[in-house]
Parts: C-alpha cells; sequence; structure tokens
C-alpha cells in the first residue's frame, strides 16, 4: 500500500479525475460565471498541486508537508464556519475538495491515491444526487473513463515496480488505440447495464424532503391560523425530520402584487380569474418553454395547482376564494388517515418562480413545505405565502382512487353541489343540446366519457388562440364553428356541458407532469405544461379527472416500463410539442433533432431486422430447393482442397523462392530460402519450437524427413552464418546453390497418418 | 472461531463492489436515475476487471530459456517467451517463475509485458545466491488488466528443464596441509612421494636426534657451535574432504548454514588443494554415500563442484562414523578435513580417530548459525593437539581466515 507512486500516467490520469469532479459540482450552478470562476481557480489549484505531489513522490519535502498542515487548518476552519451558517451539505462538500486540494501537494503513495479516488466519488455521488440534467450522464462516463485510467496506470506503475524483467512498452498510437477501444467497451457495457438494471420502485425511506434554501413565513398567516386552530381539520402532524430553514425568508408581504404573484411564466391560469379566450400562454414576449419544476414520482400525474367553481361565459373565478390558514408542524402537516387507497408520493423541485401554489396530485393526504403556514381553499388547493422561489423542494402525498382507469378523489360527501352546477346566463341553448346529444340524457359516468371522447375526436387542438371573440361568446364559437382551440376551450365546454346534464364539474389548472426524463428519473414540467383539465362528481368516486383535450393523454401508469420504452417515450413527448410549436426555444429544438435521430435510428434498426428476417427466410428457401447440391459441391471442394492443400502451399512458397533470386541480394536470398522452408516444414508439420536453435531445429527436419538432410542442413548453415556472423556481408552465397538446396528441401512430405494414398500420390506427383 | 483476515477481504475490488451495492441502494430508495448511471458504470468497471483478465490469459504459451550451470553469486538471465495464439493482443501480463536458487525475497521473480501481440519475449536476470540443482516445469501466467481490481492466473506448462549452481570459491593464500613443520621437527611422519622437493629456509642449533647429515658446516665453524639446516619440505600429499551429511547435526538456515559454508570452503580448499598438486577425494555420507575418488586437474575439480552442488545434509549417519569410513577408504595416509560444531552436537565428542591421517579441523561456532542475533566470535586459525584448527562463525571472512 505504502509503495510510491512513480509513473506520470497516473498524475495525468488523476488530474483528469479531479477535473472532471470538479466540472460535474461547477454544473449544478447553471451558471456560465460560477463555471469560469471555479474553473480558473480550480483547474490551476489541481495541476499545480498534483504537479507538487509528483515531485514529493521523488524526494519528500517538508515544505510540501508544512503547507499540506496549513490547507487542512483552513479547510477544518471553512467547514466550521459553513456549519455555523447552517450549510452542512455544502459544507462537508467544500471541505472535502479543500482537503484533497491540500493532500494533491503530499500525494505520493497508493493510499493518498484511494483517499482521493473516494472523495471525487463521494463528491459526484453528491452532485448526482443533486443533478436534474441529462447532461450529467457525461460528467460520470468522463469520471469512470478517467478513474478506470487511474486504476489502470497505478496498476502498471504497481507491478512494475515489483518486476524484474519488463517488455517492451507499445507505441503511442497503439496506447491510444486500446485505451479508446476499451473506453467504448466500458461505454457500451455501462449503458447496457443502465438501461437493463432493474429499477424497482423508490421506497423512499426516510426520504420526504422540503428545503432547498426557502423560507416561507407569513406573521398574518400565522397568526390567523393560530386563530382558527381549533376549527382546522389538520390532524397531526407527520415526520420529525427538520426542514432547512435558511436565511433568506420569502414573507408574504414581501410580493410585489397579486397579479405577479399568481402569474406562471406564460400562464394566468392562477391568477384569482381566468379568461379562457386569454390563458396568456403567449404572455406579450417570447414565448417561453423552460423547465419550471421537477417531478420524483411513481407514476405520471396531473399537479393541480388551483380549482375554478364558477363560469360567466368567458372568465372562470371562485364562488368562495377565501383560505383556511394552517400552521405546519416541523414543516409538515397531515390532512388525512391511512385510507388504505394507494399512496402516491411526489417530490417537487422548483426550477423558475412560479404562483405560490403546492402542485399536487390531488388528493393531497400530507404536505412537507419549508415554511411555517400554508392555506387551503375549499376545493382543498393549497397556497404558500408568497411566490413559490426557485431552488425550493417540497414532497406531496396524495391519496389516489381508480374510477375506471381514472384517477379519482374517492368517495365523498359534496356539501353544495349547486357552487358546481352554475352556468352562464347567457349560455347557448345549442351547447345543452349537444351535450344531451353526446350524453344520451344520461348522468353516469360513462355517459361523461362519451362526452370527453366526442370532444377529444371532434375537435382540433391548437396552442394559439384562433379566436376573435370581439362581440361573442367563445365557449359557443369554439363549439360550434371554429371547433379548434386550446385546452381552456376544451374543459370549459366539457365542464359546462356536464353542467347542462346535471353532473357537478369544475375547471383545475395546474401543471400535466407526464414528461418521464429515463436518464434523470425525473419528470420534466415545462412552462408550456400549464394546462386546464374538468373534474366532474360522482357519489360513488367522488371527483374524477377528465381530459378532454386531444393533445394530452390522461396521465396513467406506464404499460412499458423498460428504459429503452421511456427514453422512446421520452424522445416522443418533445417531438410532440416540437409539431405544434415551430417558434419553441432552441432546447426543444435541440431535443427535437436526438428525437428524430432516434427515430431515424429505430427506423433503421427495424428496417435491418426486417431484412435478416426476410433474408433469412430466403435463405432457408433457397437452401431448402439447392441443400443437397450445395452439400456436395462443398464436400467435394473440402475434398479437393483437403488432398491439394499441401502441393498448393508447396507451389506458392517456390513461387515466392524463384521471384527472390531474381531480385533480392545473396544475404537476403539466403534469408529467404530458410524462412521459407520453415514455414513449408512447419505447415508441413514440423513447426519450429522458439527455444530451439536453428541447428537444433535443421536436426528435427533430418528426423522428421530423411530427404532432407543435405539440402536443409545447407540452407540452414548459410542462415545461421548470415544471421549471425559478425559481418554477413562479408559472406556471399551462390545463389544458383541455394536455390537447388531449396527445390531438393521443398520436397518435403507431410506424414500424415490418416491421408490416404492420393494425397501422398498428390505429393509425391508435385515433388 | 478464526478471525476473518481484514487485508484480504479490503480489496479495492470487494470495496468496489461495496460501493455498487450502496449505490443501487440509495438510486433504489430515492429513485434517482442517475445514481442508478453510477450503479452502473462501477458495476461495469467491476464486470470488466473480473471478464478481461480470464481472457487475457487464455491461448497464451510460454517457453523459457536459461543456461544449464551457473556458479553462485552469478547472475543468470531466464529468458521466457511468450506467444499469444490469439487474435486480439494481451495486456498487462505477468509472468512469474519459481526461482529457488535466488534470495529468498525475490524467489517468486516477475516479469511484466505491457502488451503481447504475437510473441515477446521477458528476460529475468538473478543473481545465484544458493547452489544447488534445480528443476523448473512450469510458470505461472497472471493479470490485473485493466484496472487490477482482480487478477486472474493461469498455470503454463514448459519444458522441464534443470539448473546447475555450482557453489562459490573464495581466494585461498595459504593452507598448510603439513602443519608447516621442518622436516626435521616433522621427523618421518611426513609422506615423501615423488617429485617433492626442499628449500632452505635458514639454519638453527642442533638438537639431539638430528640427523648429522643435515649439519651445516661452514655455520657450525662460523658460530661455534653445532648447526643443522632447516629445509621446508613441499609434499604431494593426498587431502580428503570429510563432509557432515547428517541432517541433524546442521545448524542454521538455507545460505547461513554450517553445511553452506561447509561446501563452500570444501570447494575452495579443493581448488587451491588441485592448484598446489595434490590429490583431492570427497567423501560424506548422506542418504546416498558420496564418494567421489583422490584425483587432480580441472576434470576431477568439475567433477568435484557438481558433487558439491548436488550435495545435500539428508543422512542420519553420525560424523565419526563418516570420518572412520573416510578414512578407511583413504586407506591410512593422507590428510583428513573435517568440519564439526563447537560446541560440540556430535558423537565424537571432539576426539577423533583419525589412524595414520593428519586432521585438519573447520570448527564451526554453531551457536552463531543456531541463533542470528547473537554476537559471532568471528573466525581464525589455532593448533589443537598437534592438529590445525580453523575457527569459522556466521559471517566470517573466509578469505581473511584462510590467508592467516
Amino acid at each position: 500500500m505504502k509503495t510510491r507512486l512513480k509513473s506520470p500516467a497516473v498524475y495525468y490520469s488523476l488530474f483528469g479525475l479531479q477535473l472532471t469532479t470538479l466540472l460535474a459540482i461547477l454544473s449544478l450552478a447553471h451558471r456560465p460565471d460560477v463555471m469560469l470562476g471555479g474553473l480558473l481557480g480550480g483547474v490551476p489549484l489541481i495541476a499545480l498541486g498534483l504537479n507538487a505531489g509528483r515531485a514529493n513522490a521523488d524526494i519528500r519535502h517538508a515544505a510540501y508537508q508544512q503547507l499540506t498542515q496549513a490547507g487542512v487548518m483552513i479547510a477544518l476552519i471553512i467547514l466550521v464556519a459553513m456549519l455555523a451558517a447552517g450549510w452542512l451539505i455544502n459544507g462537508l462538500l467544500v471541505f472535502l475538495l479543500a482537503i484533497q486540494a491540500t493532500r494533491n501537494l503530499t500525494l505520493s503513495t497508493r493510499r493518498d491515491l484511494y483517499f482521493c479516488l473516494i472523495v471525487t466519488l463521494v463528491c459526484l455521488l453528491f452532485a448526482a444526487a443533486q443533478s436534474r440534467s441529462s447532461g450529467f450522464l457525461i460528467y460520470m462516463a468522463a469520471y469512470i473513463l478517467t478513474g478506470g485510467l487511474t486504476l489502470a496506470a497505478v496498476h502498471q506503475d504497481e507491478r512494475l515496480q515489483f518486476a524484474i524483467g519488463r517488455g517492451h512498452f507499445p507505441g503511442r498510437w497503439r496506447r491510444w488505440t486500446v485505451i479508446g477501444g476499451f473506453s467504448v467497451l466500458l461505454a457500451v457495457l455501462s449503458l447496457g447495464l443502465y438501461f437493463a438494471v432493474p429499477r424497482p420502485p423508490a421506497a423512499h425511506i426516510g426520504a420526504f424532503p422540503a428545503g432547498g434554501g426557502n423560507y416561507y413565513d407569513d406573521q398574518d398567516w400565522l397568526d390567523e391560523a393560530t386563530n382558527q386552530a381549533g376549527e382546522t381539520q389538520a390532524e397531526s402532524t407527520i415526520d420529525s425530520e427538520p426542514v432547512d430553514k435558511s436565511p433568506r425568508e420569502n414573507n408574504a408581504k414581501d410580493r410585489d402584487s397579486d397579479e405577479s404573484a399568481n402569474s406562471a411564466p406564460g400562464y394566468s391560469g392562477f391568477g384569482e380569474q381566468l379568461d379562457i379566450d386569454d390563458p396568456g400562454r403567449q404572455g406579450g414576449g417570447e414565448l417561453f418553454n423552460g423547465i419550471v419544476l421537477y417531478m420524483q414520482a411513481p407514476r405520471p400525474l396531473y399537479l393541480r395547482g388551483k380549482v375554478f367553481d364558477s363560469f360567466d361565459g368567458r372568465t372562470w373565478h371562485r364562488h368562495h376564494p377565501g383560505t383556511e390558514k394552517l400552521e405546519l408542524q416541523n414543516g409538515g402537516i397531515r390532512f388525512m388517515e391511512d385510507t388504505g387507497l394507494p399512496v402516491i408520493q411526489q417530490t417537487v423541485n422548483v426550477v423558475h418562480d412560479l404562483p405560490g401554489y403546492i402542485y399536487g396530485a390531488e388528493r393531497v393526504a400530507a404536505v412537507r413545505f419549508p415554511g411555517s403556514v400554508i392555506a387551503r381553499d375549499s376545493d382543498r388547493g393549497l397556497q404558500v405565502p408568497g411566490r413559490l422561489q426557485s431552488g425550493t423542494t417540497y414532497s406531496v402525498r396524495s391519496v389516489t382512487a381508480d374510477a375506471a382507469g381514472r384517477p379519482a378523489s374517492g368517495a365523498e360527501p359534496l356539501p353544495d353541489p349547486e357552487d358546481y352546477l352554475q352556468l352562464p346566463e347567457d349560455l347557448s341553448e345549442r351547447i345543452s343540446l349537444l351535450a344531451a346529444e353526446v350524453m344520451h340524457g344520461a348522468t353516469d359516468m360513462a355517459a361523461a366519457g362519451r362526452l370527453e371522447q366526442y370532444l377529444r375526436n371532434e375537435y382540433d387542438y391548437s396552442f394559439s388562440t384562433v379566436v376573435s371573440s370581439q362581440g361573442r361568446i367563445p365557449l359557443d364559437e369554439f363549439l360550434f364553428e371554429t371547433r379548434r382551440g386550446h385546452c381552456e376551450y376544451f374543459a370549459t365546454a366539457m365542464a359546462i356541458m356536464l353542467r347542462t346534464q346535471n353532473i357537478p364539474a369544475r375547471l383545475a389548472t395546474g401543471f400535466s407532469a407526464t414528461t418521464y426524463n429515463p436518464l434523470t428519473g425525473y419528470y420534466e414540467i415545462r412552462a408550456l405544461d400549464a394546462h386546464a383539465w374538468v373534474e366532474a362528481w360522482f357519489p360513488e368516486h367522488g371527483w374524477v379527472l377528465f381530459e378532454p383535450t386531444a393533445f394530452y393523454t390522461l396521465p396513467q401508469p406506464p404499460e412499458d416500463t423498460s428504459t429503452g420504452s421511456q427514453l422512446s417515450q421520452y424522445l416522443d413527448d418533445l417531438s410532440r410539442v416540437w409539431e405544434y410549436l415551430p417558434e419553441a426555444d432552441g432546447e426543444v429544438r435541440w431535443s427535437v433533432l436526438v428525437s428524430q435521430a432516434y427515430q431515424r435510428i429505430t427506423e433503421f434498426m427495424q428496417q435491418l431486422v426486417f431484412a435478416i428476417r426476410h433474408g433469412a427466410v430466403l435463405l432457408a428457401h433457397w437452401l431448402w430447393q439447392f441443400g443437397p447440391v450445395l452439400v456436395f459441391a462443398t464436400a467435394v471442394t473440402g475434398l479437393i482442397w483437403y488432398y491439394l492443400r499441401y502441393p498448393w502451399f508447396r507451389m506458392r512458397s517456390r513461387q515466392r523462392v524463384k521471384c527472390g533470386m531474381r531480385t533480392l541480394s545473396p544475404q537476403a536470398f539466403a534469408r529467404l530460402c530458410y524462412q521459407e522452408l520453415e514455414a513449408l516444414a512447419g505447415y508441413f508439420g514440423c513447426p519450429r519450437d522458439p527455444a530451439w536453435t536453428v541447428e537444433e531445429y535443421i536436426d528435427r527436419l533430418r528426423e522428421f524427413d530423411m530427404h532432407l538432410v543435405a539440402p536443409a542442413g545447407s540452407i540452414g548453415n548459410n542462415f545461421t552464418r548470415i544471421r549471425y556472423a559478425l559481418q554477413p556481408a562479408a559472406f556471399e552465397p551462390d545463389r544458383e546453390v541455394l536455390y537447388n538446396d531449396y527445390l531438393r528441401a521443398s520436397r518435403i512430405t507431410p506424414p500424415i497418418p490418416a491421408l490416404p494414398d492420393l494425397a501422398r500420390f498428390c505429393c509425391w506427383w508435385n515433388r | 472461531m478464526p478471525r476473518p483476515d481484514l487485508h484480504r477481504l479490503l480489496t479495492p475490488g470487494t470495496v468496489l463492489a461495496l460501493v455498487s451495492a450502496i449505490l443501487y441502494l440509495i438510486a433504489w430508495n430515492r429513485g434517482i436515475a442517475l445514481l442508478y448511471g453510477m450503479f452502473a458504470l462501477v458495476l461495469a468497471t467491476l464486470l470488466i476487471s473480473w471478464i478481461l483478465p480470464r481472457w487475457a490469459v487464455t491461448r497464451v504459451e510460454a517457453v523459457r530459456q536459461h543456461p544449464a550451470r551457473a556458479i553462485e553469486g552469478e547472475e543468470v538471465e531466464f529468458a521466457i517467451s511468450l506467444k499469444n495464439s490469439g487474435w486480439i493482443g494481451r495486456y498487462m501480463l505477468e509472468v512469474w517463475d519459481h526461482l529457488p536458487f535466488a534470495t529468498p525475497d525475490s524467489q517468486q521473480a516477475m516479469g511484466f509485458i505491457p502488451m503481447l501481440g504475437d510473441r515477446h519475449r521477458v528476460s529475468l536476470n538473478l543473481p545465484c545466491d544458493l547452489r544447488g540443482e534445480y528443476t523448473f516445469d512450469s510458470l505461472m501466467l497472471k493479470t490485473g488488466f485493466p484496472f487490477g481490481l482482480h487478477v486472474a492466473e493461469r498455470r503454463l506448462a514448459t519444458t522441464p528443464s534443470t539448473l546447475l549452481v555450482y557453489p562459490s570459491v573464495f581466494k585461498i593464500a595459504r593452507f598448510d596441509y603439513l602443519g608447516n613443520e621442518s622436516l626435521p621437527a616433522a621427523g618421518n611422519r611426513s609422506v615423501i612421494r615423488a617429485g617433492g622437493a626442499g628449500d632452505f629456509m635458514g639454519v638453527r642449533e642442533y638438537r639431539r636426534g638430528d640427523s648429522p647429515r643435515h649439519i651445516h658446516w661452514s655455520a657450525s665453524a662460523h658460530h661455534g657451535a653445532l648447526m643443522v639446516r632447516e629445509l621446508e619440505w613441499l609434499s604431494i600429499t593426498r587431502v580428503t574432504l570429510v563432509l557432515n551429511l547428517n541432517a541433524a547435526a546442521i545448524c542454521g538456515d538455507g545460505k547461513e548454514s554450517t553445511l553452506e559454508y561447509a561446501v563452500k570452503i570444501a570447494a575452495s580448499i579443493a581448488r587451491h588443494a588441485l592448484d598446489e598438486g595434490h590429490s583431492v577425494a570427497l567423501f560424506g555420507h548422506g542418504r546416498d554415500r558420496l564418494s567421489i575418488q583422490g584425483g587432480r586437474g580441472e576434470g576431477h575439480f568439475q567433477t568435484l563442484l557438481e558433487a558439491l552442488a548436488r550435495v545435500r545434509a539428508d543422512g542420519d549417519t553420525s560424523y565419526a562414523e563418516t570420518i572412520r569410513r573416510a578414512g578407511e577408504h583413504d586407506g591410512g595416509r593422507g590428510v583428513l578435513i573435517v568440519f564439526e560444531n563447537q560446541p560440540s552436537d556430535t558423537e565424537h565428542g571432539g576426539f577423533i580417530d583419525t589412524g595414520q591421517h593428519r586432521l585438519i579441523r573447520i570448527r564451526f561456532d554453531a551457536d552463531s548459525f543456531r541463533y542470528p542475533a547473537r554476537r559471532s566470535v568471528g573466525g581464525g586459525r589455532s593448533v589443537e593437539f598437534g592438529d590445525q584448527v580453523y575457527h569459522i562463525g556466521r559471517g566470517a571472512d573466509l578469505e581473511r581466515v584462510f590467508a592467516t
């Protein structure tokens, strides 16, 4: 273990390893200036440290030892300072990096190297757990490659130190070819394992996280919650894991305005009212479709933010805008006990500032959030003080019942059904008639499903607002004239039509979390995934989710959970967005290019498989017809080859020697004669053992075939004199004599007992 | 209950396997796909480091070449030629050969071949540390390619070969086979043989019993008293080296044992005696009887060396009995050179009936060989009961001892 490192390759690969780790950590910042600063500071530090370590491996320098000790002290001070500031994880990470940077100065043994490997692996693990980008796989691949090279280099270094003898090292190109081939092998195997390894549903043992550097507090809400404490329906607090309270608090009083607080990037569906004609997706500027949320969940979901129950023909709003304030105990609150229904846990990371709602699948049973208080409306929509800040992480547990394959809240009473049966005063009669016609006058869930399918099949989805609403009723125009619109039209149409048939219904807004990135394991929720859908109430199922918009699919657990299938689905999802959004941003464009490339590859592979199968069928058919002829021809060819291979080999050898006699110098010709004789004898069954000298081999040849006594001895002597003489040029053999000797020697006969006489005849005849 | 060997368990490979298992558990608990990716990468590394070494040692043949004879202390080249019959090169191959003639810490010699294309040759150059006859029949091929996390090995059969290592010989400046006595004092014990000659050394006073033929008359006249000539009598005699091959009598281990010292001294005395024109015989009783008749010349020295190279202390015959038989075998004349331990652990107890033989004792300080940490007496020479005795301790400078 204490073998000192000697090979420079070990230090080069260590540099690559530490650089990869540094880049992986810096990538978490998502900021070019941070990355640039980190690289400018980190790369020279690593390079100088390792250079000093290499020098220290040869001769121990006391100065480096003292510098290392000073560096460790500084790292400890930084750790203590960061712990005092409440940054536990980041403090440990910085401490590890600082320790490694100082230990580089004295990195000279295998023990130091293994310590470095462990530190970098821990750092990479931390980064992998934090990163939600597919691009992080590149860092992982680079790490495993540089790590592999490090291990290989240190292994070779160690063995060379033990070795008494050593062989030649391959040339540079050969070395890089080996490294390249080896990298490809590693990458292919890793990729195969990555896709093949089973991924059981996440256990989430002790993992119900909340935090992320923000803390949501509002004293007014808190006072209100205290007053309402006796009336709250919250039953108990949950898990005792403390929530990360950062110094950066988000007070409701700091909110700029209600309007800005409730506007999602490019979507106004979370405000006090929703204008179906102008949901604000094109919000006056460049279309934004960046990722706003990452969700970790076992299945695709609709994350509900707000519910609207009252529609005036153009805008949705709420009958009862009031909310109930709930104080969080240890950052969590539980709304219901275990009902026996399946529980789905969602962990949501906020990437972009969003309206202050807790987006979660209905029906929320428990929440863990980095704040002191939240609010809940009468439709169980959850609000937080202020806007939801980027970097925030929260967890939600939802109880989801199954109603004929649809997510439902489970049977529950509806206190005020009239609130969900309200219709606009100027509602067109045509809409009621259309609903009755489609639903056949029924009021059950099957009839609602028929209406959903009708809207999905008979109307086209258009992302842009195509209805001019000047003096006209948008819903009426959507249903009977344009028959084309965005999701708010579809959802509003279905909700209103259900209400005309006396089925309580409401419109919910939130995010469609259905794009699963299998490379990262997160659902990616973009700004344009802001969506509106319908919830209808049935006594036996409670609130049931309906999706009348054809562009979207009802969130269902995937049937094929293999990683390959998930990857294909992911690219399909991105491609689908691209088709509807020709002016979308560059990230989507890049993804679509990948998607198209993947599709091309898939198509090519399918065609290849088809061609192979088709070819196999054709070949089988052809074999069936011509098989006997082919077998016969093969047998005859094989027999001919079996009998003529020796004469053919001898003939080729003689040709080469004859050619050499004309072109080569006497010395080179003598070498050629011997080499040809050795090759011929080897082919005929008397190969030369590497341990034999030329003289010993010639003796063996004489034992092998008595005809070779004179000519082989002559050829061998000439070869030995030229090969081992101090001045080979001084000896000049006679080419004619040599050629004649070779011709005599090449009459060697293969002594194969199993060979029938015909073969011997062929050989004899050819002599 | 035996305790597990942590050093064997805590290899980089097992640690990495543990890390991969932990990674999988974390990935499963948190459902983080990138951690599954980390797991896949670590697992791929483990699989490659387990599969590739097993493949790399297949389809490789080896041939070993080395000289048939060598002298102790001389460097020997073991050339190992490897041939790869596979269609892809092999990398980071280690050829291990057990070379028992080398020092204990380098008996397992390794040659490292970074890349084996079609054929490759690697040389292991090692000094012969211990005389003996060694047989080699197989090689061990190992590789930890590419990461060294797992090492696969395969034994390669090679053509059996033998190496005979002769004992090294040190220079003996002077060795008195006849006790360095003048002929008058030696009386008729000296054996005169043809070819002998006397050299004048000086004169001394006449003593009773001196032959009147040796009186130096001119010196007597000059001194006014009878003076006699002193002549150093150079004779050619028969020297018999008697080795103690009783296994129980050997003190020390390996090169630092009384047997190895005895063999080395015997070879050196033989060299010196043959150079002086004496006849040298070798006698010993191991499991087999060792008996080399007296002879002269380089050919005879070669015979002696080969016998000394192969000699082993594997008998149970007492040394006294061996000396007695050597004396009988010699015919009652000549010089017997015996090797004994002090304090005596043999049966003869210091008294040896040698009949008419002159006796020269090589006496080993047995405790210095048994207990290497104990301070050795070094070496020296004395005379006991008219016999020359050479005292040899462990680590003694033999050349200096035999120069006195």
